[in-house]
C-alpha cells in the first residue's frame, strides 16, 4: 500500500527528478491530497501554509484587480510546485490559487520543505533551477500579455493546458478560459470559433479537445515555444512531453 | 438593479456567432461596455492579422429582447494618393 502512495508523490517530474535518498528525505513530509474544481488553495494576502507539487490537478495563479478583472499569471501543472516562491519571506499570497482542473498533489508544508531543503544541498540545486525557469516563465507572460493578440495567447494558453493533462479534452469553458486571458467571455467564443473552424480545436459542452496540436502551435505566439524550452534546458525531463501524434 | 443575464450575438464576416450561453451583468449599462470592450478586443485581434472589419455585436436580454448593436470600425482617411 505504501508503495501506492510512494509512486503517486513520484508523478510530479520534481519529485521523480530527485535522487532516492532526497526523496526519502523529504517523502515522510508529504501528504497526497485531492483538489477538486474550482477550490481556493488561498487568496490574496492569505498565509501561504503548504507547498503543492502537483500530480494531475493543474492550478493557476490568478491576479484579481480592483474592479473584479482578473488575469491568469503563472499555471502549475506537474512540472512544478505552487505556493512556494512568490512569497518567501511574508508568506502572504500575491493573488488567488484556483484548481482548474482536479486531480491529486502532494503537499508539504512550507516549514518542513524549508528544513529539508537546508540539508539536502540537491533538492536546493533543483529548486534554484526552477525558481530561474519560473522567473523566466513570469518574464515571457508579461510581454507576451502586453504585446501579443488573445487568439495567439488563447492558443499558448489551450497548449500549456494539454501539456499538463491526461489526453486530449480539456475541461474549458469560454468564461474561464476569458478570465484566465484578461478579456470578455464573447471575445474568447469568437476566437474559439475562429480556431475551431481552423481545424485546431473542437468545442464541447465545457470542454475544448484539441485536435491539431502542430496547428496550434503554429497559431500561438513565440511565448509558448520559448517557455517550453526554458523549462526543458533548466529542468530536463520536468517538463512534460507533448503528446505523441 | 438585480443581475440579469445577456447575450451577445456577433457578425463574423457573413455569418453571425449565436450566444446561447450569455453573461451575467449587474446592469444593462454595464452589459453594453462588456459588449463594447469585446467589440473593441476582438478588433484588435483582427487587426492583428490585417483584417480591418468592423465588428458588430448585437446585445440580447433574457427574454430574447434586441437591446442594442455595438460596432466597433475602424476608418483610414488617405490624404495623399496610395502609392
Amino acid at each position: 500500500m505504501a508503495q501506492v502512495v510512494n509512486a503517486s508523490h513520484r508523478s510530479n517530474r520534481l519529485l521523480a527528478a530527485l535522487e532516492p535518498e532526497d526523496f526519502a528525505a523529504i517523502e515522510p513530509h508529504l501528504e497526497l491530497v485531492e483538489l477538486t474544481r474550482g477550490q481556493i488553495l488561498y487568496d490574496a494576502g492569505e498565509l501561504i501554509s503548504h507547498a503543492y507539487f502537483l500530480h494531475n490537478a493543474i492550478i493557476s495563479l490568478v491576479n484579481i484587480m480592483e474592479d473584479g478583472s482578473t488575469n491568469e499569471v503563472v499555471t502549475y501543472g506537474r512540472e512544478g510546485v505552487a505556493g512556494l516562491l512568490s512569497a518567501l519571506v511574508t508568506r502572504e499570497a500575491f493573488g488567488r490559487y484556483i484548481v482548474q482542473v482536479a486531480g491529486t498533489a502532494s503537499r508539504i508544508a512550507f516549514e518542513r520543505l524549508n528544513e529539508v531543503r537546508i540539508t539536502c544541498p540537491s533538492l536546493q540545486l533543483l529548486i534554484m533551477r526552477y525558481v530561474e525557469a519560473f522567473i523566466a516563465q513570469m518574464f515571457q507572460t508579461l510581454s507576451c500579455n502586453a504585446l501579443h493578440p488573445v487568439e495567439a495567447r488563447c492558443c499558448r494558453w489551450i497548449l500549456s493546458m494539454h501539456d499538463r493533462v491526461d489526453g486530449d479534452t480539456l475541461p474549458l469553458t469560454h468564461e474561464v478560459l476569458a478570465e484566465m486571458l484578461g478579456v470578455q467571455r464573447s471575445t474568447v467564443s469568437v476566437v474559439a470559433r475562429t480556431l475551431q473552424t481552423a481545424g485546431l480545436i473542437q468545442q464541447g459542452r465545457g470542454t475544448i479537445t484539441v485536435t491539431d496540436r502542430a496547428g496550434l502551435e503554429g497559431a500561438a505566439c513565440e511565448c509558448y515555444g520559448k517557455i517550453r524550452r526554458v523549462y526543458q534546458r533548466l529542468l530536463p525531463c520536468t517538463y512534460p512531453q507533448p503528446p505523441p501524434k | 438593479m438585480a443581475v440579469a443575464r445577456y447575450y451577445f450575438d456577433i457578425q463574423d464576416r457573413a455569418q453571425v456567432v449565436r450566444d446561447d450561453e450569455g453573461s451575467e451583468f449587474d446592469s444593462l449599462d454595464a452589459a453594453v461596455s462588456g459588449a463594447a470592450r469585446s467589440a473593441a478586443e476582438i478588433g484588435t485581434s483582427w487587426l492583428a492579422r490585417g483584417d480591418f472589419s468592423d465588428v458588430v455585436i448585437e446585445v440580447r436580454d433574457e427574454h430574447g429582447w434586441r437591446v442594442c448593436t455595438v460596432t466597433a470600425s475602424m476608418k483610414i482617411n488617405w490624404h495623399t494618393p496610395q502609392p
